[in-house]
């Protein structure tokens, strides 16, 4: 369904050219699920701006492949794009107030993407805008219609933005940290909402997140992105399984609680700043299976078994 | 012993219930964790319980000595033993005044030590806290997340308090950070003997480091106990529709969930009797009968809900394994 291959993106700063995605390539096979996993830093949203061409200077898409169902979305003229963007593919963010227009009510923030993208009148518009808040699970969606985002809780918002997302009848949903503004019952009822709209509507998913509980309540696949790199790449039963690379295993005992009452533990040192990543494997100074050549060469990908690749010179001698 | 009764309630115009009568001891060496969702009452309990906010009742005493009847003079001291560290901590930190200063300041103003013998607690408290002493002379946006909540910590730490709250410490840090984070708490709670409140929707967080804890819905609280003792048997609804809310270890994981019905309302006159009644998913017709106490119903252990406490009582409550409670 999408296809992106070899994506490189970078800044151009008073320095110089920073590199901030290396080469990255994954596809999104239809009606799947797939999790882009990483901590801040990691290139996960930009990959996502990458794909919906929202990038402005000083960020530039240097290199890559970017296809939605074949067709080349890095060349189109933005007349297309802009069609592209809401009709083939929707986005959602994440922090669902700062993305509303808070000075119109939700009606008309529908109904504008509505007239845009669906040529309707303003009255089926407004008919279609009712019934998708409905549809996303709002109690009152007469009520949310009138209503302005300040008004609303952060779980009615993002249920707002979802159904802006849905207007168009996207075939792609990317969705950018979807949970992590919210209270945890109403994040059960988020994921529970995009599952069901997931499977009724045959949507291919791309969900962007730092919340490895959110993949395994969500994603069939998922691929691990460290310094603009993607470094493994599995099914989520079989990165939970049998985690391969030294940074997904880090990200798994870190998480709080899974350990019943154990601490959880941290990876030493910190994400590195764009401009000062490691040479060779990024990863290299906070790795506990570093060893000769991590600091000079960057890893290509290996099988681990069928349908699991990861990108490290040792990760071997880290798995049981 | 130090203990640390709170029984406040916050109002305002139409009486907004923001806190209502709570109750909470906190002994030297231990944590209790406050944990609720947005709209609980559990910040400005803990903005109460500092004097942040003036409570509108109840009483906060540290160490045997009032803190909501204090003037300012008597309050001084009493600020000094009881700091707070926040969720975000560029909300905390002076942008325009270097890290060594801002840990420096309280040792000042509280009279502790010389400005020369200041600096030589800074550099024990950077290292406390694992921080390199030469980040004295940088400033917090120079800084990483993780590294401004440590030195946020680290400036908490610096009037060497007995008593501090964490509101959310970890939640705007990532996920590998976070966990260092966690241990640092841990390792200085044990070391200085420390009490804190620690205050988050985070539960697997309150799991991990609070000994006992209070869970909050609209400003009240609704089940009281040790944490390995609620989060395996919890007795409340809410509670249990809380920590079956937590994501999925594991895809594999199979997960039965407690759904609570639409959204929170505000805690406007609320009613005496549950609170939770409109959204419960166990709700009976006769948990209205009477207002909806916090009772004890075991060693520890209190819960406010009419039906459990009913039920319990006259022995006819299980416990389902699996701390999913009776299904009904």
């Amino acid at each position: 369904m999408l296809d992106v291959r070899g994506l490189r993106v970078a800044f151009h700063t008073r320095r110089g050219v920073v590199p901030a995605l290396h080469g990255v390539t994954f596809s999104l096979a239809p009606g799947t699920v797939t999790g882009l996993v990483g901590e801040s830093g990691c290139g996960k949203t930009l990959t996502a701006l990458a794909i919906m061409r929202l990038l402005r200077p000083p960020a530039e898409i240097q290199e890559g492949d970017v296809r939605l169902e074949g067709r080349d979305l890095r060349f189109l003229r933005e007349r297309e794009m802009a069609r592209v963007r809401g009709e083939g593919i929707a986005m959602i963010f994440q922090q669902p107030r700062a993305s509303l227009n808070p000075v119109f009510p939700v009606a008309s923030q529908l109904v504008h993407v509505l007239r845009l993208h669906r040529r309707l009148s303003r009255g089926a518009a407004r008919a279609e805008g009712e019934a998708l808040l409905a549809r996303v699970g709002l109690a009152r969606p007469d009520a949310v219609m009138r209503a302005y985002p300040h008004q609303l809780s952060g779980g009615m918002c993002q249920r707002v933005m979802i159904a802006l997302a849905l207007a168009c009848r996207p075939r792609v949903l990317l969705a950018d940290e979807p949970t992590t503004a919210l209270d945890v019952t109403v994040q059960l009822q988020i994921v529970e909402l995009l599952r069901g709209l997931q499977r009724e509507l045959g949507l291919t998913v791309l969900l962007i997140t730092h919340d490895l509980g959110l993949v395994a309540e969500m994603c069939d696949h998922v691929h691990v992105m460290y310094a603009g790199r993607i470094v493994e790449s599995a099914t989520a039963a079989a990165l939970f399984r049998r985690p391969a690379h030294p940074y997904t295993r880090g990200l798994m005992a870190a998480r709080v609680g899974t350990g019943g009452r154990a601490l959880p533990t941290g990876i030493p040192g910190r994400v590195p700043a764009l401009a000062e990543t490691p040479s060779g494997c990024p990863f290299h100074p906070r790795c506990p299976l570093a060893g000769p050549g991590c600091a000079e060469q960057d890893p290509g990908s290996e099988a681990v078994e069928a349908g699991h690749a990861v990108r490290c010179h040792y990760w071997r001698s880290g798995v049981a | 012993m130090k203990r640390y009764a709170v029984r406040g309630a916050g109002g305002r115009r139409q009486q907004l219930h923001a806190v209502d009568g709570v109750d909470l001891e906190i002994a030297a060496g231990e944590t209790v964790g406050l944990v609720g969702e947005s709209g609980s009452g559990k910040s400005t309990t803990g903005r109460c319980i500092l004097r942040f906010e003036e409570a509108s009742g109840g009483r906060v005493t540290l160490d045997g000595a009032s803190v909501t009847g204090a003037r300012e003079a008597r309050l001084r001291p009493l600020r000094r033993k009881m700091q707070m560290v926040y969720q975000d901590p560029l909300d905390s930190l002076n942008p325009r005044m270097p890290i060594g200063r801002q840990i420096a300041e309280p040792i000042w103003l509280f009279g502790l030590a010389t400005r020369h013998e200041a600096d030589r607690r800074v550099g024990e408290l950077l290292d406390l806290v694992g921080l390199p002493a030469d980040l004295a002379h940088r400033y917090p946006h120079q800084l990483s997340g993780g590294q401004q909540q440590r030195v946020a910590i680290a400036r908490a730490l610096a009037p060497e308090p007995s008593f501090l709250i964490l509101d959310e410490p970890t939640a705007s840090l990532d996920v590998s950070v976070q966990a260092q984070i966690v241990r640092l708490l841990a390792e200085i709670q044990s070391r200085r003997g420390l009490a804190y409140l620690l205050i988050s929707h985070d539960l697997a967080l309150v799991g991990v480091l609070a000994h006992r804890v209070a869970v909050m819905y609209l400003g009240q609280i609704v089940e009281l106990g040790a944490t390995d003792e609620v989060f395996a048997r919890p007795a409340h609804p809410y509670t249990r529709a809380l920590l079956s809310a937590a994501p999925k270890d594991t895809p594999g994981e199979e997960r039965t969930r407690v759904f609570l019905g639409g959204e929170p309302a505000a805690a406007i006159d609320p009613p005496e009797t549950c609170r939770l009644h409109p959204r419960c998913p166990f709700a009976a017709p006769s948990c209205l009968d009477r207002p909806a106490e916090l009772q004890g119903f075991a060693p520890g252990r209190a819960v406010r809900c009419v039906r459990f406490l009913d039920e319990h009582l006259g022995g006819a409550w299980t416990w389902v394994p699996g701390g999913t409670g009776t299904d009904a």
